[in-house]
């Protein structure tokens, strides 16, 4: 699954360690879903959709095979 | 919040390993192990005490090994989804080739096939020069503390393998 997370990170100038903070997740985390090779989980992409303000499908899309 | 999420690099000799935290979950696990000893030097020098009370001293090691799978469940509760996901992939991993190896052990020896291997006259494995005696290793049967061991290698085996996948 794609992500923009990096993008919106750098957007608001928070580290990953910020950003993890704010999701309540490991900075670990945040490193391998921007990486893309973690799937967050549907109550973590909802997380991060609310703290940056836009719907899910903006922030995640799902590749095509 | 960040700072209270358990890691499972806390378990794992490195530069997050905290001795703390492997004591607060491992330590019913260790401390098992000096009471098998203990319990079965109490056994055979009280041979003549009760049924009861040897069964309840056999058991005890038993009851901790419950407590530390408490303390493990604790402890994952603690973590992160990717954590968690990580942590039970290693432990299954760990599960499943414990089960493995202890049961094909068990059955080689049943069937004899690890007596054909190591005790045959032309076996290649009798003038070793190491010495270890396979002979004698057929012999063994996976007790309680061995088990463990495995366990815990196979655990660390699976955690570097799945944690590659997620760096």
């Amino acid at each position: 699954m794609k992500n923009k997370l990096r993008e919106l990170r750098a957007a608001k100038e928070w580290s990953q360690a910020d950003l993890a903070d704010k999701l309540e997740v490991s900075r670990q985390t945040v490193n391998a879903i921007e990486t893309e090779k973690y799937d967050p989980s549907l109550p973590l992409a909802f997380k991060v959709a609310r703290l940056f303000k836009l719907p899910i499908e903006e922030i995640f899309e799902l590749e095509k095979d | 919040m960040n700072d209270k999420l358990n890691i499972p690099e806390e378990m794992v000799p490195g530069k997050n390993y905290s001795l703390w935290a492997d004591i607060k979950v491992n330590g019913w696990i260790l401390a098992s192990w000096p009471v098998i000893f203990l319990g079965d030097l109490w056994l055979f020098v009280h041979e003549n005490c009760t049924f009861l009370l040897r069964v309840i001293i056999a058991l005890i090691p038993l009851a901790m090994c419950l407590l530390w799978i408490r303390g493990v469940v604790r402890w994952i509760r603690g973590m992160d989804e990717m954590h968690r996901r990580l942590t039970l992939e290693a432990c299954l991993f760990a599960i499943t080739w414990t089960f493995f190896v202890v049961t094909a052990w068990q059955h080689l020896k049943h069937e004899g096939i690890l007596d054909a291997v190591f005790k045959t006259s032309h076996s290649s494995c009798e003038n070793l020069v190491l010495g270890f005696n396979f002979a004698g290793l057929t012999e063994y049967d996976f007790c309680y503390p061995l088990t463990i061991l495995l366990l815990f290698s196979f655990y660390f085996l699976g955690f570097t393998i799945f944690n590659r996948r997620y760096k």
